[in-house]
């Protein structure tokens, strides 16, 4: 099964992610902020049932003020031996104004499994701004670049529709189209 | 695998007859905060200042996370006791009873082999204290804290709860009510301590509450490594350890702060730990979780200046019945700071690990760098643990990873062992010994050894 969420306004969600029929998930998020918005995303994953397996990525783009909360809670009840699951978390700051709470936590009551996550928070490699610029891009649309190269890896997991509101967003925010 | 036994020995469940001189009425009340204030002789500034505490403590309703504290019982703790009314330089003067305890304990091997100077605390009361010389004669002070406000009240006066103000908790209110004996340390600008200093704490009396309070300054270009390992016999009534520790590291100061901690079972072990690093300043935490029937303990580093960096190692072990909530914050509050925070944490027999951290970044402290290392191995089905890595983070110029994993014993690890001859227990111990080696082999020797043997003890019990 595949889950994926777009967060892009001012939304706050909640998700749970069950094993009803199959038993393996994968789940994507985006969730971007810009202005003062304060998106946020509740993510549950509950594994109750044995030999189930779930992979979660989720990107987060805090530009401007904005203020994004973003929980992720892998959640092992006893019984449900054999589990498999990772969370993996990443933030990329660009607003200076900007501000990330982040909350991955896990919630283990079998031995039996394999469960792990990673997250981090972080802002646009100089190294990289610099490369770009000092090939005559403007940093603005360097910025852009970065932006994209974040989210691209999880672009292919996402509905068009998805794709476009991001790229909706990103035009807006770095209010130009991007350099072809 | 059988199943693990009903109540894992306490290799230290002696008891020591209740010689105590003088001890208050179980509760709390205005009145067991002055008769403590008076027996010790304490100047006004303490007295009100334990008193307000009292009225905080009362207003405060009890943490609503972390272990379940609702078997405590506030009524019914003695606040104060005290075995004797003197205090001893050496050894041979230590009364017989009290030495046989630290006996059993190792203390008088530890005094020979790797330290210079041990204060021990023996229901609630600092009895021995020996300092070496030459430390005396750099200006270091190290006596128990009731002693430091009688003899140095200018510079207590100064610092005292700054770092953990009585509301900060309902528990570190508690402690600044009815605190009593606990270390303090003052290191002078450019002196180096470089033997472990140490201290011991037991719980003896039935329902007898402990409430050290240890503040240790370290003036710039200081450094100095603390040392605390405590342990309590067996009773059947809750006893509550609810210490505060207040470290403030000073320009370019070192502070290393090592716990290993092995209450008895029926403890209620919940301490604020906190230190304030300055520009420059290193503070590292060694925190070791391995008894008590709930601990919550999360020492932090909260950083001032630039340049300030901080390093919490903790480690949690919970068997049956008992609930390590433990972990560490680290909050950055000025820029060019950097933090590391690893955590290990073991469960079996029933047990429940808990990893509570924070890492906060706030607006302004640019170039910030922090990364937490949390795993966690659980035995049996019968145990549980969790991870609650909180990451708020107030500025973009900063660079934050976290890194988490749960699992059990590796099956092939173990065979590989159990082939070579090893039983299942012994190869389970060596496993778990390897799994927590990062943080034993930042203990001083004696801990580590102790810690690698409590360890065996465990598996023994709980596997094969």
């Amino acid at each position: 099964m595949k889950k994926t969420i777009v967060l892009v306004g001012n939304e706050q969600r909640e998700e749970t992610v069950e094993f009803r029929r199959d038993g393996r998930a994968k789940v994507v998020a985006v969730v971007i902020g810009r202005g003062t918005a304060t998106p946020s995303l509740n993510l549950h994953v509950l594994h109750d049932r044995q030999d189930t397996e779930s992979d979660i990525v989720i990107r987060v783009l805090a530009l401007d003020q904005s203020r994004i909360n973003v929980r992720g809670l892998l959640d092992i009840r006893k019984g449900a031996k054999g589990t498999r699951t990772y969370l993996k978390a990443d933030a990329l700051m660009l607003g200076e104004e900007s501000k990330v709470d982040l909350v991955p936590s896990l919630e283990i009551d079998e031995n039996e499994v394999q469960a792990g996550h990673g997250a981090s928070v972080g802002r646009v490699d100089d190294e990289q701004l610099f490369y770009l610029t000092s090939r005559g891009i403007d940093r603005k649309s360097a910025e852009r670049m970065v932006a994209e190269g974040f989210l691209k890896s999880v672009f292919p997991e996402l509905t068009r529709r998805d794709q476009n509101k991001i790229r909706k967003v990103l035009d807006h925010a770095f209010d130009r189209a991007p350099l072809r | 695998m059988p199943a693990p036994r009903v109540l894992r020995p306490y290799k230290y469940g002696f008891r020591d007859p209740e010689n105590v001189v003088f001890q208050t009425e179980p509760g709390l009340s205005r009145s067991v905060v002055e008769q403590i204030s008076w027996v010790k002789s304490e100047p006004d500034w303490m007295r009100e200042f334990r008193l307000k505490s009292l009225e905080i403590f009362e207003s405060k309703p009890m943490p609503s996370w972390g272990a379940d504290l609702s078997g405590l019982d506030f009524r019914k703790i003695i606040y104060y006791a005290s075995p004797t009314d003197k205090k001893v330089r050496d050894w041979k003067e230590v009364p017989e009873a009290i030495r046989k305890t630290y006996d059993r304990l190792g203390v008088p091997a530890a005094e020979r082999e790797f330290l210079a100077g041990v204060e021990a605390q023996y229901d609630s009361e600092v009895v021995y204290g020996s300092l070496k010389k030459e430390w005396e004669s750099q200006g270091v002070i190290f006596c128990d804290t009731d002693t430091a406000v009688q003899k140095y009240p200018d510079i207590v006066r100064r610092y005292f709860s700054t770092v953990v103000p009585p509301h900060d908790n309902k528990l570190a209110a508690l402690n600044s009510a009815v605190w009593s004996g606990g270390s303090f340390v003052y290191v002078p600008a450019g002196v180096s301590l470089d033997m472990p200093v140490q201290a011991y704490f037991r719980i003896n009396r039935k329902s007898l509450g402990q409430f050290e309070r240890t503040l240790i300054i370290a003036e710039e270009g200081s450094s100095i490594h603390y040392v605390e390992g405590c342990t309590a016999p067996i009773y059947r009534e809750a006893s509550l350890h609810a210490a505060v520790v207040e470290v403030i590291a000073k320009k370019g100061a070192r502070v290393r702060y090592t716990t290993v901690q092995n209450w008895s079972p029926n403890v209620y072990n919940l301490v604020t730990k906190r230190a304030h690093a300055f520009q420059d300043a290193t503070v590292e935490w060694v925190d070791g979780n391995l008894g008590s029937k709930k601990t919550m303990k999360y020492p932090s580093v909260f950083m001032f200046g630039p340049g300030a960096r901080g390093d919490i190692l903790s480690l949690a072990v919970a068997g049956k019945g008992q609930h390590q909530d433990a972990g560490a914050k680290a909050i950055h509050l000025a820029p060019h700071t950097s933090s590391t925070i690893t955590s290990k944490s073991i469960s079996f027999g029933g047990g429940r690990t808990t990893y509570r951290g924070m890492v906060k970044v706030v607006k302004g402290a640019h170039h910030v760098k922090s990364n937490v290392r949390c795993d966690a191995l659980i035995l049996d089905s019968e145990s549980r643990s969790d991870t609650v890595p909180v990451m708020t983070i107030g500025d973009p110029n900063i660079s934050i990873a976290h890194e988490a994993t749960v699992s059990r014993v590796n099956e092939n690890q173990l065979f590989y062992l159990q082939s070579r001859g090893l039983k299942e227990s012994e190869a389970t111990a060596l496993i778990v010994n390897g799994f927590m080696d990062p943080i034993t082999k930042q203990l001083p020797l004696e801990y580590a050894v102790e810690m690698n043997r409590l360890i065996e003890m465990e598996m023994e019990g709980s596997v094969g």
